[in-house]
């Protein structure tokens, strides 16, 4: 049997199913459609919820961009880590009539107080409660008419350890000097001398140069009051700050004065020259 | 005449293939124009998520939610069981076909034909389940499914299998507001989608199919079966034997989250959600693909959840509830309700929040929405003004009395009455705490004056409404809990006020910081104040109206003061340790009394302290046991506590231990 003799329709339907198995094995209709979808593709519409959604992301990320540029060119600093508030380390009591002081807060009180000559603890009462390495804080109690300044040096317990007599002007400095945070004299790279010092040495320079320094209104106004002179190194333009710390009604005060390089040469040389 | 039939015949079926052709051809160009243009990348449509991260067991961060877009993950990084089971029970042929599996399609033609519903029955592959997702309704019409159909096409011209299976798994909808695999495995599992394990990974992927339906929160038996049909399929198509199958369909799920939200910490997310919006708005929010390190430590989260849980379980049974489980949605929304916020008192960091006992039945956040009276809650305020500013200690003497105010209206008097509605006579200021004595807060507000509490209350945190009146001192303006804890922390930190917050950091998905929160302080009152009332609070609960604490085995160094509105509407207890300040609200939403079943009123110590101790065991149960610090100035007598002169012998049962402010030298 020739292939004459096949029918149309045997060779239609014939046709139809090798088409059909080719096409179950290559998928070539999918494919071409979907080739030709695919190169028509720009010129359909975009879905407006894609629209919407492409604009929101775009939106978003220049808002994003432009808050991280603010960020980065704020000029204020980075938020600092968090304040540790540190437990208070001086404490007063019944309207100033105690002190209670930590043993650090006390220690760094007692140095200051040991600068200021006129306060000057005597130091073999004072020497034996400080080396007693149990307290752990102070307590300083104002006399009256009968009593006695006192110190204790007391126990987390407030057990007494020891205890020693005070001066008027001694519990007023302990009060004064635990109380301030940080005085400004108190700061690196100044240097601290006695009054006394730091006035002998002004007084020897010339009258001109002294008055240059400081005034006489001013020199008269510090100089009785002052407890502690503090002297800084020179600054990049070769400028010192001289700060004389002062103590009256119970508080401390500090005048600042600015000296010039001639002068600060001057004074530095005839401080070097006294022994401090 | 056979062959002039036939002849026939062939003309009749070569005309109609003819123009069925024709048809098929002027309908393929009717069709095209109203498909949609495809993207140029399937992955990038919704945008990258904001992610979200709580604070893991040992300080690393974990990923807990996401705002907006589709959390996205490549294919290398999902299980591989999970794509096996997929594939297996959505579209075995998937790598095969060209976006229509076309024997599968003759045979639901043939069957739609059968029951003459031409849209019936689908027979969906993958890539025209994700057409359909992406840019069709879910309409079933012919003209629908046609689109869907050339849409497929293109999909797989213009797209690699691997990119279609990655937008399909990436994109699908899981039930329990979960898109894509990875926030699927998040919710059911808090697990990543590399991490899920056989029986997981089939539970998942029988879920497109009907989320609703398959459930495993709703409805776990059809689930259960659901993962059964999955592993079948995942069996017949080589993935896995069929003794593995039969092996893996016995065992049972344990589900992690919840379902609906964030299966850590819904309403913590929610506030934190809230609180960006409110600072960079939704857009950037929702499609900044950025990065919330939020403040939320899990193991506190999930310890204050279950608090909350098992705690409200058993006061429903206490008021006459139902069992919550039990009740339809309606009745959920009237249930006896809780909130919690736990604050972390060295940073002000948020830990915990609770702001209902189910987010799936309201959102509303009564931990940080909620505007209730405190009730005594607030006497600690009133208290420390007294001892800030006029001087009062724990030891001062006040006389509990019956008193009346005048109001300023006319001849109304304002005549405040103890809950116990007896007077105590003389007693010391920490006993009155310790009692909630009314009275005593009612004389000290007045001698006060109201604004100069007010200005306390603002000192400590509190910024909702209060109104300058006598009343403030039996807590009748509103507050709410994430306000009182912060305002409770500042007595644990003596005297510093944090403002509490959430949000720790926020990074863009590059990694650069948008902001960055350490924690700010400041000292609104003195160490010997804030201790003076963090002593009288610790006589609460040492042997005072919050005793319940100690009885249901709390033994930490903890101060605290319970609160009770009136007819117990709300129902209070503020409390904190050195580390960690807690405030438990219980009531209803529609300030129903709180009410036992014999028709007591509930108060603060029988409704929040059992939460407030249950949440507290469980987030304290790592720390070291310590103590609150004790000031410069201050130290302790031990005074009759009616008196306030130094206890004597015969005084053992009016002996009351109370901080003052001195310093005695004692010597030895």
């Amino acid at each position: 049997m020739s292939w004459r003799s096949l029918s149309p329709l045997t060779v239609v339907l014939g046709g139809l199913l090798v088409f059909l198995l080719i096409e179950f094995r290559l998928n070539f209709l999918e494919r071409g459609m979907g080739a030709y979808l695919d190169y028509h593709n720009p010129e359909r519409p975009r879905l407006a919820k894609f629209v919407q959604q492409e604009t929101r992301n775009i939106e978003a990320r220049q808002k994003l961009e432009t808050l991280l540029d603010q960020r980065a060119h704020r000029a204020e600093p980075r938020e600092p880590a968090p304040a540790a508030v540190a437990p208070s380390e001086f404490v007063e009591l019944e309207g100033g009539q105690k002190l209670v002081m930590t043993r650090a807060r006390f220690l760094d009180a007692y140095q200051k107080l040991e600068q200021t000559p006129r306060a000057l603890p005597p130091s073999s009462e004072w020497d034996a409660a400080l080396r007693h390495d149990r307290w752990g804080k102070t307590i300083l109690t104002r006399g009256g008419w009968f009593r006695k300044n006192r110190l204790f040096f007391v126990d987390d317990q407030n057990k007494v350890l020891s205890e020693v007599s005070l001066s008027t002007e001694q519990f007023a400095l302990l009060r004064a000097y635990g109380a301030a945070d940080l005085s400004q004299i108190d700061r690196p790279h100044i240097q601290v001398y006695p009054p006394q010092t730091f006035f002998a040495a002004l007084r020897t320079l010339p009258e001109p140069i002294r008055d240059q320094a400081m005034n006489r209104e001013t020199l008269s106004d510090v100089e009785d009051r002052a407890i502690r002179v503090g002297v800084s190194d020179a600054s990049a333009d070769g400028l010192i700050q001289v700060i004389v710390e002062t103590f009256g009604d119970d508080q401390l005060d500090y005048t600042s004065i600015t000296l010039s390089e001639e002068t600060m040469q001057a004074l530095l040389q005839a401080l070097g020259g006294v022994s401090r | 005449m056979t062959a002039s039939l036939l002849r026939r015949l062939f003309y009749a079926v070569g005309g109609l293939l003819v123009l069925a052709g024709i048809g098929l051809l002027v309908l393929f160009f009717t069709i095209i124009p109203t498909i949609p243009q495809l993207p140029d990348r399937l992955d990038e449509i919704f945008g990258q998520p904001t992610e979200v991260y709580g604070i893991g067991p040992s300080g690393e961060p974990v990923l807990v939610a996401t705002f907006g877009g589709r959390m996205r993950v490549p294919l290398d990084q999902m299980a591989d069981e999970f794509k096996h089971a997929l594939l297996a029970v959505e579209d075995d042929r998937f790598y095969e076909h060209h976006g229509v599996n076309k024997l599968a399609t003759v045979r639901a033609l043939i069957s739609n034909l059968r029951s003459r519903d031409l849209v019936g029955q689908g027979a969906s592959t993958i890539t025209q389940q994700l057409a359909r997702n992406l840019f069709f309704s879910f309409e079933k019409r012919w003209k629908r499914k046609l689109r869907e159909m050339l849409a497929s096409f293109q999909i797989e011209t213009r797209f690699s299998k691997d990119e279609i299976l990655s937008a399909y798994c990436n994109h699908i909808y899981f039930g329990a507001n979960a898109y894509g695999i990875e926030s699927a495995a998040q919710t059911y599992f808090g697990k990543h989608a590399s991490e899920l394990l056989l029986g997981e990974a089939a539970l998942l992927a029988g879920l497109p199919q009907a989320p609703s339906v398959y459930d495993p929160y709703k409805n776990m038996p059809l689930a259960l079966e659901r993962r059964r049909v999955v592993l079948d399929r995942m069996a017949v198509n080589g993935y896995i034997t069929p003794e593995q199958a039969r092996q893996v369909a016995d065992e049972p799920v344990v589900l992690k989250g919840t379902a609906v939200g964030p299966a850590r910490g819904p309403y913590f997310i929610d506030y934190v959600r809230h609180v960006m919006i409110e600072r960079y708005g939704v857009d950037l929010v929702d499609y900044g693909g950025l990065k919330i390190y939020t403040t939320m430590d899990i193991r506190l989260q999930e310890a204050a959840q279950e608090a909350v849980k098992e705690k409200l379980a058993e006061l429903d049974e206490a008021v006459g509830d139902s069992v919550f489980q039990t009740i339809s949605l309606e009745q959920k929304k009237n249930a006896l309700q809780a909130a919690l916020v736990a604050i972390e008192t060295k940073t002000g960091a948020v830990r915990a929040i609770v702001g209902g006992r189910d987010f799936a039945v309201s959102e509303y956040n009564r931990a940080v929405q909620s505007n209730r009276h405190p009730g005594s809650g607030f006497k600690p305020v009133i208290y420390l003004a007294a001892v800030d500013r006029l001087g009062y200690m724990p030891n001062t003497v006040v006389v509990d009395e019956p008193v009346s105010f005048p109001t300023g209206d006319g001849e109304a008097v304002w005549e405040p009455q103890n809950f116990s509605r007896d007077h105590q006579g003389e007693v010391i200021l920490k006993k009155a705490l310790m009692r909630s004595l009314n009275v005593i807060s009612a004389k000290l507000i007045d001698e006060l004056t109201p604004p100069a509490v007010v200005d306390y209350a603002r000192r400590l945190g509190i910024t909702s409404k209060l109104p300058p009146l006598l009343s403030l001192a039996l807590g009748t303006a509103g507050v709410s809990p994430l306000e009182i804890a912060a305002a409770y922390a500042v007595f644990a930190t003596e005297g510093i006020y944090r403002p509490p917050f959430v949000i720790a950091r926020v990074e863009d998905s590059r990694g650069r910081v948008l902001e960055e929160t350490k924690g700010q302080s400041k000292r609104v009152v003195s160490e010997q104040s804030a201790y003076l009332v963090l002593d009288m609070m610790r006589g609460a609960v040492e042997g005072g109206t919050a005793f319940t604490v100690r009885q249901l085995g709390f033994d930490r160094p903890c101060a605290g003061k319970t609160g009770t509105t009136s007819d117990s509407k709300d129902a209070w207890f503020n409390g904190f340790t050195p580390t960690l300040a807690t405030s438990v609200w219980v009531g209803y939403d529609d300030a129903r009394p709180l009410k036992r079943i014999k028709g007591r009123e509930m108060t603060g110590a029988a409704g929040a302290i059992p939460i407030w101790v249950e949440f507290m065991k469980r987030a304290t149960e790592q720390e070291s046991k310590r103590d609150f610090p004790v000031p410069l100035g201050i130290e302790f007598l031990t005074v009759n506590s009616k008196t306030g002169a130094a206890a004597t012998p015969a005084d053992t049962v009016a002996a009351l231990r109370v901080a003052v402010r001195g310093a005695t030298p004692v010597t030895q």
